[in-house]
């Protein structure tokens, strides 16, 4: 694990739950697996600054791959149907988009 | 009890309204004058009395003692639209003439207020409780024509632009049209743009706010109820939702959008 890496990783995550209250609140707060998702994707990852256990450093990537991966169901239909609002969401998005490129890449450094 | 009096166009009109204060036992009592000169020597006369007065116009409203409301409703602690809908509803089983009080919270206060003149009621009197509240008292009227050169507005036209992205501007939609309902103007919704997204079947489920219903429910009244829902063709067309739309949404184009706007009678409100 490279400890720059994580530590931009975090910052991505942080980044992305402040944009994201803006999202969820706009949207009739209906991002639940993707606003969980994310908030255990924070937790995890700050743990790896304190535990060197590798099972959270995989539970970090993971939930770092996952949260990403849920917004997919809503904001595809944002995309589809509303895309003039879609200026509202977009540094989410690109948090979000930043975050799984650095995931992956973090953990094909570590393997 | 409420009693009217017309006093225009007499040279003395305190001596009538005294007599008529002396023989009123209590209630509200409405005095029709001319102008400034028989309102400025009434009032004289009703302060002397010690007794409370509002002046309406040409129009001077004496309370005299209490009021015996017919019906009673309390709405403190509803938020908006809940007071003027739930207001309204006892309204309609009303008659005309007779006085309903109303116990409401200070955010609902103007809203009650306002919508309940605009509906053509009379509000006899409204003053703040001890608790914080008000105690509004007013008398059922039927709607009375507007004179000179305005108009009569009895629609709305509620245009939404902005579809399920904006969750806020989508409630509001459906919230209107139930106020504008419950104050006898006809709503007719016309989405556009984002939108056209409202209409889309089951888009409207998934929006719920935890202190609102859920807006298909909303959305559902609403048709049920008779607003008439448009919805864009060329917005929903661009967003591939004009197949497959909720029922008894109809596809409409820039002529209907044009004939509601210009109508004479009713004001367009844009989300």
């Amino acid at each position: 694990m490279s400890d720059v890496t994580m530590l931009v990783s975090l910052a991505l995550i942080f980044g992305s739950m402040l944009s994201g209250f803006a999202t969820f609140r706009m949207s009739g707060m209906r991002l639940m697996p993707h606003f969980i998702a994310l908030i255990l994707a924070f937790v995890l990852t700050i743990g790896t600054f304190i535990t060197p256990n590798t099972i959270v450093f995989y539970l970090a990537i993971l939930f770092q791959i996952l949260a990403p991966i849920t917004v997919c169901g809503t904001i595809c239909n944002i995309i589809k149907t509303q895309y003039q609002t879609t200026g509202i969401y977009s540094s989410h998005l690109a948090l979000m988009g930043m975050l799984i490129v650095m995931a992956i890449g973090n953990l094909l450094m570590y393997i | 009890m409420i009693k009217e009096i017309n006093v225009k166009s007499l040279r003395s009109p305190a001596m009538l309204v005294e007599k008529v204060i002396e023989k009123t036992d209590g209630g509200i009592l409405v005095i029709e004058t001319d102008g400034d000169s028989q309102i400025k020597e009434i009032s004289e006369l009703i302060k002397k009395m010690g007794y409370k007065m509002e002046v309406d116009g040409t129009d001077i409203k004496v309370s005299i003692g209490e009021i015996e409301a017919s019906k009673s409703i309390n709405v403190v602690g509803a938020s908006c639209p809940g007071p003027i809908l739930m207001v309204g509803e006892v309204l309609e089983r009303m008659a005309v003439g007779e006085v309903l009080e109303i116990i409401a919270g200070p955010n609902a206060f103007t809203d009650l207020t306002e919508g309940l003149k605009s509906m053509g009621n009379d509000i006899l009197s409204a003053e703040k409780t001890d608790g914080g509240n008000y105690k509004i008292l007013i008398k059922k009227e039927e709607k009375k024509k507007e004179l000179g050169v305005s108009l009569d507005i009895d629609e709305v036209f509620i245009i939404n632009m902005t579809g399920t992205g904006n969750a806020e501007k989508a409630y509001a939609t459906f919230m209107m049209a139930d106020v504008a309902q419950n104050m006898k103007l006809k709503p007719t919704i016309f989405l556009m743009f984002d939108g056209a997204s409202l209409a889309l079947k089951g888009e409207c489920d998934k929006v719920k706010h935890p202190a609102f219903p859920k807006l298909g429910d909303k959305l559902r009244a609403a048709i049920k109820s008779g607003v008439k829902i448009y919805v864009c063709e060329m917005s929903s067309e661009f967003r591939g939702v004009d197949k497959k739309l909720e029922d008894g949404i109809e596809i409409a184009g820039a002529p209907t959008f044009f004939r509601f706007l210009s109508k004479p009678n009713a004001r367009p409100v844009w989300l």
